[in-house]
């Protein structure tokens, strides 16, 4: 482990978290994790495992009470607002629900340009303008939609203006926040097969949050399995789905549907 | 062969605003009594309309063009509103997909139940409460009593899951409409619901319509499925048939789009642009 921490782009170690008046009601028991660069990690568990709140609190979006948060070599644990946001722009998140996180009264032009104004990414206006043609154009939108106003695209195109402004600000880590859950599987695969391609392209580093085993299995390299605000297991996703050593991760695996009818399927799994 | 239990045919349903569109075109189905039917489809695929004409659920934007929907050889689109209400409630009851939502939250669980036993079996308020208390054990509910009492915020989405098909089951209807009943759980809590739903249905010998857009569910579920585009049906089959060897190549392109753990190498295959060409052109030719 530690030398998955050593080298590691974003690494995170005994991070706790706690809700609530006096802060109570913990939801994270010390979790340990590492993202290194060019590497997709999965994150995977049921409502309440406290996966989310693990995301927010690599990406200093919640505040952590107690362990260390590094990103490249940086303790940025307890770094102020004013130290931490120039750092936003090499964190970037994916939502899941872009109808949310898109602002709707804003075209996509100016959803997509203002990140770069206000990270001053870009050298003119006609330079932004470039930048946004060659997203938009990555990301198979037509130029059109630069008028039109988040309501007025499918969730598919909506999905691929959240990543396109993720990937605009050249972010060298990226979470992604279930993005796919709310998606037909066509249009699921499109969008997946999209960030993998990106995040080889600009060498990404990528934590990739699901409660779906099986997309996280055609998307990440490693994956830890989450359950009750602990890490129940870690590894190469396919030495996990192929001989997992918890009994949850089994549990979560034998309770995945696949489209292929297997008779007795819907009995109790026995105990393996 | 006996009758179907429920005979959709030719039925076709359009939108009332300006365009006009059709959302279902000339679909036609048959479910017998005590099998389970998954309608499977992307989003905008027509499967819920479905069953909402069959629960005479459908919303004034939509307007039943042509043809009919048989339940136990009458056609429900021409009966008299009090009879169709009758039958609705009695012989066909819905499993709805948000326990969030479906319940009244100002209500205990213990009155919701017990409404139907009352209004429309005429039993006593003791005797529809003992009634529902066994309800809740058949879907293995270990505390009925506490449960009863309970307002629905006080249960997890899983528990409310299962007081809906308590309720579902209460008036023993010979057929389920059951409306993407366990697309909003978790998956561990996916399957116990799923057996839940299987195992009554089979107790009881009722027929259920499982809309859901989930293949691997409709393959672990159920007997029969019939896939939907657009408003009109690609496929239609046994189960163990369709997904062994799927008749048109939409169906082989959606159920290879579905990301698998067990083959990760297989990749994410979205369907081919010459598929969903095929697909259009043969919308175009049943306009």
């Amino acid at each position: 482990m530690t030398a998955l921490h050593d080298d590691a782009l974003l690494s995170a170690t005994g991070i706790e978290v706690a809700y609530g008046a006096a802060a109570k009601v913990k939801v994270l028991h010390g979790v340990d994790i590492a993202v290194r660069r060019g590497e997709t990690v999965g994150i995977v568990g049921e409502s309440g495992s406290g996966k989310t709140t693990l995301g927010r609190a690599l990406l200093r979006l919640v505040d952590v009470s107690a362990g260390t948060i590094r990103f490249d070599g940086q303790d940025i644990t307890h770094l102020p607002d004013s130290v931490v946001r120039p750092l936003r722009r090499r964190m970037q998140i994916i939502f899941q629900d872009p109808m949310a996180s898109l602002n709707p009264r804003h075209q996509i032009h100016r959803i997509l340009a203002e990140p770069l104004r206000l990270h001053g990414l870009a050298r003119d206006e006609a330079d932004i303008q470039r930048r946004i043609a060659s997203v938009l154009d990555r990301m198979s939108l037509p130029s059109a939609c630069l008028r039109r106003y988040p309501h007025e695209l499918s969730g598919g195109q909506r999905q691929r203006v959240g990543i396109a402004r993720a990937v605009l600000l050249e972010p060298e880590f990226v979470l992604a926040d279930e993005i796919v859950s709310g998606l037909d599987v066509s249009t699921q695969a499109q969008a997946l097969n999209l960030l993998k391609e990106l995040s080889a392209e600009l060498g990404l580093a990528m934590a990739f949050i699901s409660h779906d085993l099986s997309v996280i299995s055609s998307v990440c390299d490693r994956v830890y399995v989450m359950r009750h605000g602990r890490i129940v297991e870690q590894g190469l996703c396919k030495d996990v789905f192929s001989t997992p050593s918890h009994d949850y991760t089994r549990e979560l695996i034998a309770a995945i549907p696949l489209p292929a009818p297997i008779s007795g399927w819907l009995d109790p799994s026995p105990r393996p | 062969m006996n009758a179907p239990l429920l005979a959709i045919d030719g039925l076709h349903v359009v939108s009332e605003n300006r365009s006009h569109a059709p959302i279902l075109r000339e679909v036609s189905l048959t479910l017998r009594a005590g099998q389970v039917m998954g309608l499977v489809g992307e989003s905008g695929a027509g499967k819920t309309t479905i069953g909402k004409a069959v629960l005479g659920m459908l919303p004034r934007t939509l307007r039943i063009a042509r043809g009919e929907v048989r339940f136990a050889g009458r056609n429900l689109l021409a009966l008299p509103a009090g009879e169709l209400r009758h039958i609705i409630g009695n012989e066909i009851a819905l499993i709805p997909q948000d326990p969030q939502t479906s319940l009244n939250p100002l209500r205990r669980i213990g009155s919701q139940l017990t409404d139907g036993l009352r209004l429309r079996r005429g039993l006593t308020r003791k005797a529809a409460l003992d009634r529902a208390a066994d309800l809740l054990a058949d879907v293995h509910i270990n505390d009925p009593q506490r449960v009863l009492r309970a307002f629905p915020h006080e249960l997890s989405g899983g528990m409310r899951q299962r007081v809906l098909i308590a309720s579902a089951f209460a008036l023993e209807p010979r057929l389920i409409v059951a409306d993407e009943p366990t697309t909003a759980l978790d998956v561990t809590v996916q399957k116990q619901i799923l057996r839940l739903i299987r195992r009554m249905q089979e107790a009881h010998g009722t027929a259920v319509l499982f809309v859901t857009h989930d293949l691997g569910v409709v393959a672990q579920v159920c007997d029969q499925v019939t896939l939907l585009l657009g408003g009109r049906i690609v496929e239609s089959g046994a189960v163990s048939s369709v997904f062994a060897s799927p008749s048109h190549p939409y169906t082989r392109a959606l159920i290879e789009a579905v990301p698998r753990y067990d083959r990760p190498q297989a990749g994410l295959r979205p369907v081919p642009p010459d598929v969903l060409e095929l697909v259009r052109r043969e919308l175009e030719t049943t306009e």
